[in-house]
């Protein structure tokens, strides 16, 4: 049986190789039309496992992209917003630090009426959103950072707002008698006493009093504090000066200036020498006296109103808003925490004192976060927002004489607020962290974009086919298959039957 | 020497010549008839009293190999096997999705956890939450829907066992009946002959369905063994009989206890009434038949538990939180307590101690189980190798719960119990032998959503909503099957804001929740329990969930690979063989013809002879 075996059975062998082959060709074409060397993992052979694995990281890249550009955005407004409040922090202590000029218009100046504006700027770009998110809440995304300024200014309802919180300190502070919650100096023979009426915040706390004149100054520490004068039976030279210092609600200083003076009536500064130094004690007092009374109505008024506003501002979670405990304010003795039901929390945000960077955290990369967010209650905005606010509550007349004094106590106040603690070089401070987050957020972007096409390639490499091999294999299968049909035929013509 | 003997030789050689055509004629029409095996003239002298010779036909041969007819037998068996195994890989393969494809497994957990790292980047934003409950759902219900394909796929297995078995009932019927017709007919005859071929025909599909050896016993008997060792056929056949059950889920699985098994088994019974389970005996080890029986039993099962492993993780992962006791001291015993109000059926004490009595160090794990019928438990009910566990039933109150772990315990020196409310505390029982208490800790399955704890049930069994907790059950637990049921928690659909809110008063913003819940997802890793097949009893494997799905589908990936290589070879060497075979036992039809030529000589030589020897009678008359 060495002859060919022929093509007696028309064997399923080679049925079954033609059929094989058959089915290689229609793989090679469905590779060639498809592109991808296999349509399950079985077939893609050892490879599947990094064809897995490169495919999550792909995906994840995306993701990764579309948290980079929502940092993107926001932190863009949040700049922008940023740089606004800025200037308008820069612009009003630049324009208080001119000669400030004292013109009412109504019953405000020029000032204070772009001041009330800017603080409605300022409000309105601390409450910008992106998308449904409002930016300067800090984790309450959902809910406004501030309320209007119309709220802010004057409350709504029940709910007290600045010039209302400011009405009451200035009571409290200033008494009934607009001495300052201070006790009319009493005099007792040539001692004069000088004492504040109670332990409480509020109003003129002696600081000191000094004389060159040689009288006996004997202090009694509080609260409530006081100083006694000594005369000492001798009477001041003329010249001779005494200073009295007060500490100001806002913790300013203001000093009274007393020299002795022979005139009758003593002009302002002065106290009359007298016959006796009784009656030069009693004199003495007067002059002080009268000198509180004018102090209590010019730069107490403006440190009054700029402590109000820190009460009313400096809050978060921890610390509400502090007001008079009253009613009756004028003789008031503490403070007492604002209710959300009587005052109005100018911050809405969330009050938490963590971190306010923190708040906002997006993951750029496999092991990288950044932190972007911010709270309108953070030291700088706060500042700014205050000061503007507290210069343009405070209002005016034209027939009050102490008017203009009070107005330029009052810009003075502003001026250093603005000044202190450099407000807007901690805004900048904020601008500088969140660009720093947007920076790491892009630098991020380009890694991935570098990252890539890296993966695309790990997969391609292992899914795809390259057309020039697939094309010679099926060049080559081709030949082999019409070779074995042409064989096939030829052997089927071999046989004996035919020569019969 | 008569010119009798020479007619009758001659008679004979044509009486030979006209068998020989007959074969010829045989051959020639059953050339393409698949199973036909050559015949072939035994041709002989033979030898009559006067010590004439003429010819005689001795019988008809079936040119046979038997050595490779034995080997081919064998490799049926191979080849239905790996071609079954190949085709099931097929299918589960489908069940996995293609690289890439958008409703792959890998890429359906991908989105998921894609849209929760945009949550977190967003934690208010509503778009972003709903999103995360829609992936979560897709997610879930493709767990289930490969769930429902793999136990269909068993279903089929199941189906097709019935198949297989009534087939080869009816092949050992037909054996039996050819075996009287071959015992009855005469020897080496061309009736023999074909009663043969269809009989190894019979056979030859027999070995398809499952590994046999057969024995000659001589005069065209025969007697079937499977390979074990088992008769299937000496004489009478034996009955085959399989009880199959129309539904196949998760928790159908077979057992050598008829009171445990779930699904169908296989029975032998003798002529002599003897019966025997083919499944427990481990009889059929080739052959389709066996390729059923690993898909149902082995291959699906585990392709199963990969899935509940998956989906037990992803719900344990999120819902999940440890609490640890409180080092108390009392006289001078000291310890840890701990709080349990909150544990529930499944969730579990972890306990660590150094044994008193021995100084060991003991981890020991105390699952609280409401189902008395599932004590006692293995210590596999954890993925942890080195722990020991204890089942606890809590419906009896705490004085029997204690009073069980004491007898348990005791000897170790350390003392359970119940200060107060539902604290228990473990100290050290003082003393001599006094055992230390190290650690205390409980793994409890938080149940509500703003707990205060980042934790939640976001994913629950099935359409009624029950808490996933993996509690015991005399089936195993509540693990079994649970990728079929896993469903997101239809609360947390009603009201999205609680992927954020995990305490009253969070903020909309604060990403606390949605940090947790993508950590947990993405990067931390847990234990999974080798029964799925990844890792190992002493060294179970350790990854992401993420990783291990990614193993799962690799492994699915690698075993269908395999699969279709063993395959391709099998089919290469039953190439081989049946070409082999062919070589002998197919009929070539030139040598027929040929054959035809010479027997047509043959007969017209001896038909010339006869008219000669004729001729020579009539001259002889005629003289």
């Amino acid at each position: 049986m060495t002859s060919i075996s022929g093509y007696v059975n028309r064997s399923t062998l080679t049925m079954q190789m033609l059929t094989q082959m058959r089915w290689q060709l229609d793989d090679l074409q469905r590779q060639l039309a498809t592109g991808k060397r296999a349509d399950t993992y079985g077939a893609l052979g050892v490879g599947r496992t990094m064809d897995l694995e490169a495919r999550m990281r792909l995906s994840r890249v995306q993701t990764y992209e579309s948290s980079i550009a929502s940092v993107d955005l926001r932190v863009g407004i949040m700049d922008t917003a940023l740089e606004q409040l800025r200037k308008i922090g820069e612009e009003t202590r630049s324009e208080l630090r001119f000669p400030a000029t004292y013109e009412l218009l109504g019953n405000q100046t020029q000032s204070q009426q772009l001041a009330a504006m800017n603080l409605d700027e300022a409000l309105s770009l601390l409450n910008e959103k992106a998308g449904e998110r409002y930016l300067f809440s800090g984790r309450a995304t959902d809910s406004r950072a501030t309320v209007t300024a119309q709220q802010l200014l004057n409350g709504d309802g029940a709910r007290a707002g600045l010039k209302q919180i400011m009405a009451e300190r200035l009571l409290a502070d200033t008494g009934a008698d607009g001495r300052g919650r201070l006790d009319v100096p009493a005099v007792n023979g040539d001692v004069v006493t000088l004492a504040e009426d109670g332990t409480h915040p509020f109003g003129f706390k002696l600081s000191s009093v000094t004389t060159d004149f040689g009288a006996t100054v004997t202090p009694t520490a509080g609260p409530p504090a006081s100083f006694d004068i000594d005369l000492g039976g001798n009477n001041p030279p003329l010249g001779g000066s005494i200073q009295v210092r007060l500490t100001l609600p806002d913790g300013s200083t203001s000093d009274i200036v007393l020299t002795a003076t022979l005139e009758s009536p003593p002009p302002p500064g002065t106290f009359r020498l007298g016959i006796d130094t009784d009656t030069t004690a009693a004199n003495l007092a007067a002059a002080i006296d009268e000198s509180v009374i004018a102090l209590g109505r010019t730069e107490l008024a403006a440190a009054s109103a700029v402590r109000a506003g820190e009460d009313f501002f400096a809050i978060d979670a921890d610390n509400p808003p502090q007001r008079v405990d009253g009613p009756p304010f004028d003789t008031a003795t503490g403070l007492r925490d604002g209710t959300a039901a009587d005052t109005m929390f100018w911050y809405t945000g969330e009050g938490a004192v963590d971190s306010a960077r923190n708040t906002a955290i997006a993951r750029v990369d496999e092991t990288i976060t950044v932190s972007y967010g911010a709270r309108a209650n953070e030291d700088g905005i706060r500042q700014v927002v205050q000061n503007v606010a507290v210069f343009a509550s405070m209002t005016f007349s034209e027939s009050d004489p102490d008017a203009r004094d009070r107005y330029f106590a009052l810009v003075q106040r502003i001026g250093n607020g603005l000044d202190a603690d450099d407000a807007t070089k901690q805004i900048e401070a904020i601008q500088t962290d969140i660009a720093g987050a947007q920076l790491a957020a892009n630098a991020a972007k380009e890694r991935l974009e570098d990252k890539k096409p890296v993966l695309q390639g790990i997969v391609d490499e292992i899914e795809n086919i390259s057309p020039e091999e697939v094309g010679v294999k099926l060049l080559a299968l081709n030949t082999r298959m019409q070779a074995t049909m042409q064989t096939t035929a030829i052997l089927s013509q071999f046989t004996l039957l035919s020569y019969l | 020497m008569s010119l009798g003997q020479a007619i009758s030789s001659a008679l004979s050689g044509m009486h030979l010549a006209q068998t020989g055509v007959n074969i010829v004629a045989d051959n020639i029409s059953n050339a393409e008839t698949p199973g036909y095996v050559r015949k072939s003239l035994l041709a002989g002298t033979s030898a009559s009293t006067a010590g004439a010779n003429g010819a005689k036909v001795l019988g008809v041969q079936r040119e046979l190999d038997i050595f490779v007819q034995r080997q081919l037998r064998a490799e049926f068996a191979g080849s239905a096997y790996a071609s079954e195994i190949a085709n099931y890989h097929s299918r589960i393969e489908q069940i996995y999705g293609q690289p890439g494809s958008l409703n792959a497994l890998d890429q359906l957990y991908n989105n998921f956890t894609n849209s929760l790292q945009a949550l977190t980047t967003s934690p208010e934003s509503n778009a972003a939450r709903n999103q995360v409950l829609n992936e979560a759902s897709v997610l879930a219900q493709h767990l289930n829907a490969m769930s429902s394909d793999i136990q269909t796929l068993r279903s089929q297995a199941e189906t097709s066992l019935r198949n297989d078995v009534e087939r080869a009932n009816a092949i050992l019927q037909d054996i039996e009946r050819l075996s009287v017709k071959i015992s009855a007919a005469e020897e080496n005859s061309a009736e023999v002959a074909s009663l043969l071929d269809m009989r190894d025909q019979l056979i030859g599909e027999l070995s398809g369905l499952m590994d046999v050896k057969v024995v000659d016993i001589g005069r065209g008997q025969i007697s079937i063994f499977t390979t074990s060792g088992v008769s299937l056929f000496d004489h009478k056949a034996s009955r085959l009989r399989f009880d199959g059950y129309d539904s196949v889920g998760p928790e159908s699985t077979w057992s050598a206890d008829v009171n445990q098994r779930t699904v169908g088994t296989i029975k032998l019974s003798n002529a002599d009434g003897y019966e025997i389970d083919l499944i427990a005996d481990r009889s059929i080890r080739s052959g389709s038949i066996a390729a059923h029986l690993e898909m149902r039993d082995k291959t699906l099962v585990q392709a199963q538990t990969q899935l509940d492993e998956i989906a037990h993780t992803l719900a344990t992962a999120l819902s999940n939180r440890t609490e640890a006791g409180t080092a108390v001291s009392s006289g001078g015993q000291n310890g840890f307590e701990i709080d349990l109000s909150e544990l529930k059926n499944g969730n579990s004490i972890s306990l660590n101690i150094i044994d008193g009595a021995t100084g060991q160090e003991r981890r020991i794990t105390i699952v609280r189980v409401d189902d008395v019928d599932a004590l006692p438990l293995d210590n596999s009910f954890t993925s942890d190798p080195n722990d020991e566990v204890i089942g606890v039933n809590f419906a009896n109150g705490y004085t029997s719960m204690l009073a069980a772990l004491n007898g348990a315990l005791g000897s170790a020196g350390i003392v359970f119990d119940n200060p107060s409310g539902m604290t228990v505390r473990v100290l050290d029982s003082g003393g001599p032998n006094a055992g230390t208490v190290q650690g205390l800790s409980a793994t409890i399955t938080t149940s509500t959503f703003t707990s205060g704890d980042p934790t939640l049930p976001f994913f629950v069994d099935s359409a009624s909503a029950q808490l996933y907790t993996n509690f015991a059950t005399e089936l195993g637990s509540q693990k079994l099957g649970f990728a079929s049921r896993i469903t997101v928690n239809p609360a947390l659909k009603a009201d999205p804001s609680l992927l954020v809110r995990y305490e009253p008063g969070t903020t909309a913003g604060d990403p606390t929740r949605p940090n947790f819940l993508e950590q947990q997802l993405s990067t931390v890793l847990h234990t999974f329990s080798p029964s799925s097949g990844i890792g190992a009893t002493n060294g179970p494997f350790t990854g992401s969930i993420a990783d291990f799905i990614r193993q799962a589908v690799s492994m699915q990936g690698a075993a269908s690979e395999n699969a279709s290589r063993l395959n391709e070879g099998q089919q290469i060497v039953l190439n081989a063989l049946q070409s082999r075979f062919a070589e002998r036992a197919s009929v070539n039809i030139d040598s027929e013809m040929a054959n035809l030529l010479i027997l047509q000589q043959a007969y017209g030589a001896n038909a010339r002879v006869l008219t000669t020897v004729k001729e020579m009678i009539d001259a002889l008359m005629r003289a």
